[in-house]
């Protein structure tokens, strides 16, 4: 099979182990832009019966930026998946650089046999590790509840990690936009 | 390097220093600000009333204040302040320390670039260890498609038109239908007259054999050597069986003209006619000095070729001096009259080991000593046996039935250039064909071989044009041998490349 005909299968295995951002399109930058920004990062809680710009972890509560209800706050014991995603990954840079190199295999004659499936396989790893980067999840565990733990390691995330900001109200504060 | 491996370095490095990003985010206490590392891409002052402010760089002064280039964003993130900022450490509520590093899924895809490149230099400067040459024959019929023949490697002209006659030694049909895969792999054109099949009709238990000259010999019986040595030592174990196991050797580093010489011993049996069966391919020498004789011609090339067509004695003669000193595989016989060249090999091409036999004539029985002469490094050796011959077989010249384009549609042009001897198929890189041939009833009862003909135009690559050398290219004509010499430092330093690159291919499979 030469090279350039096994871009398509290529490409569905490439994104075959990709995971897909949940922020809506335009809503997270890359890496550099969105720490730049200061923002909250993009949260579903329980597969998404809430989702939106995490804003500050309280002591019973995650304050959620929701797009269709404005803020709201979520009970800590409410919550038994959490999924987060703190910028987007650009792995769709790393997939059509797989995309390329796949095909720059027509160069390497018989050895294409070898560089092209070494290619595809690099590739979707990379592919699919960028793509999980961004991302992390947190799940229930003691007593059906997610732990101390837990709730630490999503501070930094926040939009304000000091948890509520002195002398804002929920009126005070607005969505972020997205960028188109 | 090449347009393309610059290319996909650039690619590379550019997609590496501006490509994919990992971002994490930890909270640090005010106190380890100084000694916080590594040095976070951003720090982040979270202040009580939900501003940020946001220093790309910054320094702990001893008045207990962080400074530096920074930008202060309100709770909503709109900028409201955007310079040199300093802030007191005791007014913020949170340090975040960002660090924005490159994904570390980008080495491996940059790393893997470089090699592509570098394999894809290799290969343009190295063609035939890796596109192929000459039209190509696989099984069709099988899963493994391995190579079954190669035909008419030394026909690169019209006017050096040849046939070609490979031995499909492996080839098991499983019924009457037989498919073959032909294939263009090279940069080059391919213009096939026929492509036939010959089928030998052979008794239970014995083959069949061509010999140089085409004709057919049926060999009632199959006997391994008792001795086989060379200059490297012994070689009896790489030669006693048909197991893609071959014989090599490495060229000569002064002359590549340098001949060697293997002494081969066998038992024979009884009295009757004997001959050698040799199992044989050629390494990638000839292939190495046809390029570099094409890149010395550079853009003469094409005066050469035409002077070539017009019957040009001088270039008739010149095109073949090369192939003259290199010559083919002699045998020769050993015995109470001293030593005598009986035949030689000559098959050309690298790809596909072709089994012919040398008649030895009549043989007493006891020991038979032979000696191979041939150039080293030019040759592969898989197969040697000492066969005794019978009588020429029953043969049939079979045409293909159906010819199927890559996707599996029939092809009638193509069938009907491919079974008259008079027109001719031309094909081009990334061309496949399927041949389908019907043999008779009891198809087990036949020795396969594919009878091809025709010729090849190699395409001229941009960096052969840059080694042209008038005089080197005529040297190559006038003083094959001077050359031969000449150029064995350069040929040694690419030969352990050259046979990796071939030989750990496994996309060619024997």
């Amino acid at each position: 099979m030469s090279s350039t005909r096994i871009v398509g299968p290529a490409l569905a295995l490439v994104l075959a182990g990709c995971v897909a951002n949940p922020a809506p399109r335009g809503w997270l930058q890359p890496a550099r832009a969105e720490a730049a920004a200061a923002f909250g990062a993009w949260v579903v809680v329980n597969q998404g019966a809430v989702t939106g710009e995490l804003i500050a972890v309280a002591a019973e509560s995650l304050h959620v930026m929701s797009e269709q209800n404005g803020l709201v706050a979520v009970p800590r014991d409410s919550i038994r998946i959490l999924r987060v995603a703190g910028y987007a990954s650009e792995s769709g840079q790393l997939a059509t650089w797989t995309m390329l190199g796949t095909l720059g295999t027509v160069s390497n004659g018989w050895w294409a046999a070898i560089s092209a499936p070494v290619w595809i396989l690099v590739g979707s790893l990379a592919t699919g590790g960028q793509s999980h980067a961004p991302i992390d999840d947190y799940r229930a565990r003691q007593g059906s509840r997610m732990v101390d733990r837990d709730w630490d390691t999503l501070r930094p995330l926040a939009r304000f990690p000091q948890g509520w900001p002195e002398g804002i109200t929920p009126g005070d504060l607005r969505p972020r936009s997205k960028r188109r | 390097m090449s347009p393309y491996g610059s290319l996909l370095v650039l690619c590379a490095l550019g997609v590496a220093a501006c490509g994919p990003k990992t971002y994490t985010r930890r909270l640090v206490p005010a106190g380890t600000l100084a000694a916080t590392q590594p040095a976070p891409s951003f720090l982040k002052a979270h202040m009580r009333n939900g501003d940020v402010v946001v220093f790309s760089s910054y320094q702990v002064g001893e008045d207990g204040r962080v400074r530096g280039p920074a930008r202060r964003l309100d709770a909503n993130r709109a900028v409201i302040e955007d310079g040199d900022l300093a802030i007191a450490i005791d007014s913020v509520a949170v340090f975040e320390a960002d660090r924005i590093a490159t994904s570390g899924a980008v080495a491996p895809l940059a790393l893997l670039t470089v090699a592509t490149a570098g394999v894809a230099v290799f290969c343009l400067t190295n063609t035939k260890a890796c596109f192929g040459s000459c039209p190509t024959f696989y099984d069709g019929s099988s899963d493994s498609a391995y190579l079954l023949a190669e035909g008419f490697s030394a026909s690169i002209a019209p006017s050096l038109e040849a046939a070609d006659l490979d031995h499909l030694y492996r080839l098991r049909p499983r019924g009457r239908t037989v498919e073959i895969t032909l294939r263009n792999e090279a940069p080059e054109t391919h213009v096939i007259r026929y492509a036939h099949l010959i089928a030998a009709r052979r008794a239970p238990g014995t083959r069949v054999f061509a010999e140089p000259d085409g004709r057919f010999r049926a060999a009632e019986a199959l006997l391994s050597p008792t001795a086989c040595a060379s200059a490297g030592g012994s070689c009896l174990a790489t030669v006693r069986a048909v197991d893609r196991n071959e014989w090599r050797s490495e060229a000569d580093s002064t002359d590549l003209a340098a001949r060697e010489v293997l002494d081969v011993s066998f038992t024979v049996p009884d009295s009757g006619e004997y001959g050698l069966v040799i199992g044989s391919r050629q390494s990638l020498l000839p292939t190495y000095l046809l390029y570099q004789g094409l890149a010395y011609l550079g853009s003469r090339a094409g005066e050469w070729l035409a002077a070539l067509e017009r019957g040009n004695a001088n270039a008739r003669a010149a095109s073949g001096g090369l192939a003259r000193v290199l010559g083919g595989i002699e045998v020769l016989i050993r015995d109470s009259g001293g030593t005598r060249e009986v035949a030689s090999v000559t098959e050309s091409g690298p790809l596909a080991v072709d089994y012919k036999v040398i008649p030895l004539g009549r043989q007493r029985p006891g020991s038979l000593a032979l000696a191979l002469r041939l150039t080293r490094g030019m040759w592969r050796i898989e197969y040697l046996a000492l066969a005794r011959l019978g009588e020429s077989p029953l043969t049939l010249r079979i045409g293909p039935t159906a010819v199927l384009d890559r996707n599996g549609r029939p092809d009638a042009d193509a069938l009907r250039r491919l079974r008259d001897t008079v027109s001719a198929l031309t094909t081009t890189r990334g061309d496949v064909y399927t041949l389908r041939f019907e043999l008779p009833g009891h198809a087990e009862q036949y020795e396969l071989f594919l009878a091809s003909r025709g010729y090849y135009l190699e395409w001229m690559r941009s960096e052969w044009l840059a080694e042209e050398d008038p005089l080197r290219a005529a040297r190559m004509f006038l003083d094959p041998r001077g050359m031969l010499r000449e150029l064995a430092p350069a040929f040694k330093r690419v030969e352990p490349v050259l046979e990796d690159a071939f030989w750990r291919s496994r996309y060619v499979q024997h």
